[in-house]
């Protein structure tokens, strides 16, 4: 007999009462935005795999604490966020964020001319610069919100803020942006 | 969405974030320990065993130059000098002999090597000078960079193995390596393998960079490299059963 993919309540449900295998498939799921979500905050590779795997720990022996029913990623990325900003209050340096050499083209559209690829790679970078120049309340909020697409109420969550404070911050943030590019 | 919202998420997409680590082998690793083990207690244990047994040495006058120079974790001892001996910067594997099978290495010593997760590159030479320990050069990610790192592991506990002799303005401080006990030994110092039975160095010794040493079970580990203290334990915590690859 076949037996059926677990869904994420049921992989929780099982890790919950012990169940390792189970909770090694939420690892695998999870490990992707666990690291980026890290790195995001962190800013340090190292210290980012470090707080990921140190919240997926934390987050397996703090299972008997999660609400059942409740959704897992927000709860287990706060995890992950504390830990990371944990680290990067003792770090002494910080990578700054990078746009990937060659950024991927639109599918479906014609190549931009030489030109207009130069000027969308300038505007690019312009709009990176000001982000990293953003209070760090504020940073961390687009970080959620835009880069790691996160909802309003994830990232609340994940902040540990009020969604009403996602929103105002949010707002300031893209003003600011506005203003500058 | 505005268009500024969608040009935030097109960023968020195109950033070169740094390659996703494994991370599965590391965390069942560790969910395989007690949780209530704290790295305090067997650090603070240790370092009041070493208090307690030095307070009894130094009791002892004719105990006392010995036990302030010499120590030992598992296979390693370390010696501490005036002045180190004669030895020069070689490469990692200097004096290992050939690079052999590391399947096979393993079954003639008897034990299978622990590595860091690989991520389907396993390590590409592996040494195992007189059938007594395995080594290997291993190409691991530090801070976005690849560094090249020796990684020694010795079975058994004749601390005669592997001599490390420093001096004294080097380093030699307890850590822990998930929970487990070492020493980090940081600064110049001179390694040397010696075999069991004949108790020959040579051509083994060479000057060392910063070394972290641990034990795990009968096993003792070395990893040496350009590394801080922080990434030596970081990479150590990462090299289980399970993360050989």
């Amino acid at each position: 007999m076949v037996g059926r993919p677990l869904d994420e309540s049921e992989l929780v449900e099982r890790a919950r009462q012990g169940d390792e295998h189970a909770y090694q498939e939420i690892v695998h799921a999870y490990q992707g935005i666990a690291f980026r979500t890290a790195y995001l905050v962190a800013r340090n590779a190292a210290d980012a795999e470090d707080a990921a795997q140190e919240a997926f720990v934390k987050a397996y022996r703090a299972l008997g604490r999660f609400r059942r029913g409740a959704p897992f990623r927000p709860w287990f990325l706060q995890i992950v966020a504390n830990e990371a900003r944990n680290r990067r209050r003792s770090a002494g340096r910080r990578d700054a964020l990078v746009l990937r050499a060659a950024a991927s083209e639109p599918s479906g559209e014609a190549a931009p001319s030489p030109e207009a690829a130069l000027l969308e790679s300038e505007r690019r970078e312009e709009l990176l610069k000001a982000v990293e120049t953003l209070p760090q309340d504020q940073r961390d909020t687009i970080a959620c919100r835009y880069f790691l697409e996160l909802s309003e109420e994830e990232t609340a969550q994940v902040l540990g803020v009020r969604r009403g404070t996602v929103k105002s911050r949010t707002a300031r943030a893209l003003e600011r942006l506005r203003a500058v590019t | 969405m505005t268009e500024l919202e969608t040009r935030l998420r097109e960023l968020g997409r195109d950033l070169a974030l740094p390659g996703e680590p494994n991370l599965s082998a590391a965390v069942v690793s560790r969910l395989q320990r007690p949780a209530a083990r704290s790295w305090r207690r067997p650090l603070l244990g240790a370092v009041a065993l070493a208090v307690l047994a030095l307070a009894i040495a130094l009791a002892v006058p004719p105990a006392r130059s010995a036990i302030l120079r010499f120590f030992h974790l598992g296979a390693v001892s370390i010696e501490r000098v005036e002045t180190l001996p004669s030895a020069r910067e070689r490469p990692f594997t200097a004096g290992f002999g050939p690079a052999v099978d590391r399947v096979a290495a393993e079954h003639r010593i008897g034990f299978k090597m622990l590595l860091p997760p690989l991520h389907g590159s396993p390590p590409k030479r592996v040494y195992a000078p007189r059938n007594e320990l395995l080594a290997t050069v291993l190409d691991v990610p530090i801070d976005g960079h690849r560094k090249p790192v020796l990684l020694v592991e010795i079975p058994g506990s004749d601390y005669r193995i592997a001599k490390k002799v420093v001096q004294k303005q080097t380093l030699v401080a307890p850590a822990t390596v998930n929970g487990l006990p070492g020493l980090w030994v940081r600064g110049p110092h001179v390694i040397a393998f010696l075999s069991t039975t004949t108790g020959i160095s040579l051509p083994i010794s060479r000057i060392s960079g910063s070394a972290l040493i641990w034990q795990r079970g009968n096993l003792t580990l070395r990893l040496e490299g350009n590394l801080t203290e922080e990434q030596a334990i970081h990479l150590a915590r990462s090299i289980t059963p399970s993360g050989s690859g």
